[in-house]
């Protein structure tokens, strides 16, 4: 039913190693325009490494990932595809945004000034639209009251928030979530939820590796279960969560859901 | 004629002599800074290259300079650049001289400094499509420059003491002017003692100038 779109992120074939440690071992994933895709899994999964993979924060092993005409490749198969990878990077990034699991906010600027950055630096849009820009997206998720203030002045939850702005404003087409909650007091993790989901029903294209089970049965469209390097279920909520085909996923599932 | 006394005679007659060594020692020290500002955050940018020869070229410099002592550089130096057919003045071979030599460590504590920021703060910029070039000026430095000052600090005001070395090839710095106020005066011991603290005053000058900066960044905890 998928077939006659075409997707915005095609990964192929993807392995990644980190020396003898194989933490990717064979990736075949295709995400489309609108869908937010939940990634699952055990610690040590290969999670976070396949989403640092996308915007080519880890080079990948082998493999290729298309995201829209730009390809990035695995280097054990050719040296010299790193060269082309980091002019592909470039231009994958302008439209695949990110946030961390440390927020990583730069703590010698302020709120607006971490949100206006790139847009100026990297998209030469003016000081003046930046900022209105800016305010906007604050005033989105509920920040605009710190603009001036420092991210250290902020709770973890107020500085994922930022960095939500952050990214928003350069306009990616796509954002992946690397465990967006995982580092924030329990308290500050709706809050955090909450703009994601406004997002997700604005229409973004999201890729959440979470452990909110909650969240990635409530608001995604898809749910990838991940472990040893491999996507082993993949589908609705209600498929992986209710009826997993693999052994692994029931194992884990049953584990965590019934807390 | 008391001890005070005298001591109040040689340093009525030294100190004009010194006051003017002491403006070309903070000349030749504020120049010298200067140039290792500089030329020390290119060799400390180049130590971070992905680029294998950049970095060694870097690396080299900064071997050269920090594991010969400060006095043959000097000398070579002086002899070096006119055999090459560069006439400059000893107190611009001084300068030029002190300012390489303290580029190396201040390329050193850049370098230093940028190790101790988290990665993630690189992956940010990365991220949001920033350059390597402008992710290091406008992300990274401006928050190494807050962890090294006080190591800078302490480099510097090394420079300033350093620049009495200079005096063995002419330069009209404080440590030149006091061996000429002592052949005057005939009195090695209070003429040093002027001269002691006066480069104990000029470092002050530093040190205070750190204390200040250190306060203004920590407005804003980082």
């Amino acid at each position: 039913m998928t077939e006659s779109r075409t997707p915005v992120i095609s990964v192929r074939n993807m392995a990644k190693n980190y020396g003898e440690l194989k933490v990717l071992r064979k990736i075949d994933i295709d995400i489309y325009k609108g869908e937010v895709v939940s990634v699952i899994g055990p610690s040590g999964s290969g999670k976070s490494t396949f989403l640092r993979c996308l915007n080519y924060l880890e080079e990948l092993t082998s493999g290729e990932i298309v995201i829209h005409d730009q390809t990035l490749k695995g280097i054990d198969e050719d040296k010299r595809h790193k060269k082309q990878n980091d002019k592909a990077a470039r231009e994958i990034r302008k439209n695949v945004g990110m946030v961390f699991q440390q927020f990583n906010l730069w703590p010698h600027k302020t709120v607006l000034e971490n949100v206006t950055e790139c847009p100026v630096q990297v998209k030469k849009v003016n000081k003046e639209d930046a900022k209105a820009k800016a305010m906007e997206l604050l005033k989105k998720v509920g920040m605009d009251g710190k603009a001036n203030a420092y991210p250290t002045q902020l709770s973890g939850g107020q500085q994922q928030r930022v960095a939500i702005a952050r990214t928003l404003a350069m306009e990616p087409e796509v954002i992946l979530f690397d465990e967006p909650t995982s580092a924030l007091d329990p308290e500050f993790v709706g809050e955090v939820l909450n703009v994601m989901k406004d997002l997700a029903e604005a229409g973004m294209t999201m890729i959440v590796v979470t452990h909110e089970m909650g969240f990635a049965a409530e608001v995604s469209d898809r749910v990838c279960f991940m472990d040893g390097g491999y996507v082993i279920e993949d589908g609705t909520p209600e498929e992986v969560f209710k009826n997993p085909k693999s052994e692994r996923a029931k194992q884990f599932f049953s584990k965590i859901l019934n807390v | 004629m008391s001890f005070f006394d005298e001591f109040i005679h040689v340093a009525e007659i030294a100190l004009p002599l010194l006051l003017q060594g002491l403006g070309a020692t903070a000349a030749i020290s504020v120049l010298s800074i200067i140039i290792a500002m500089i030329l020390g955050s290119a060799v400390g940018y180049m130590c971070l290259s992905a680029n294998k020869a950049v970095e060694l070229i870097a690396r080299a410099f900064i071997k050269i300079f920090r594991c010969t002592p400060f006095m043959v550089q000097v000398y070579l130096a002086y002899y070096g650049l006119p055999a090459l057919g560069l006439n400059v003045s000893a107190f611009s071979t001084g300068v030029i001289i002190l300012g390489l030599y303290t580029a190396a460590y201040t390329a050193v504590i850049l370098e230093s400094g940028v190790s101790a920021i988290p990665k993630g703060q690189f992956e940010a910029a990365y991220a949001m499509g920033m350059s390597r070039f402008s992710t290091m000026v406008r992300i990274i430095f401006p928050q190494t420059l807050k962890i090294i000052v006080p190591s800078l600090t302490g480099q510097f005001v090394q420079t300033v003491k350093d620049s009495s070395i200079l005096s063995i090839i002419t330069v009209a710095e404080m440590t030149m002017m006091t061996k000429e106020a002592i052949g005057i005066t005939f009195s090695p011991l209070f003429v040093y003692i002027c001269a002691g603290v006066l480069y104990w005053a000029l470092n002050l000058v530093i040190e205070f100038a750190s204390k200040g900066i250190e306060k203004h960044n920590n407005r804003v905890a980082i």
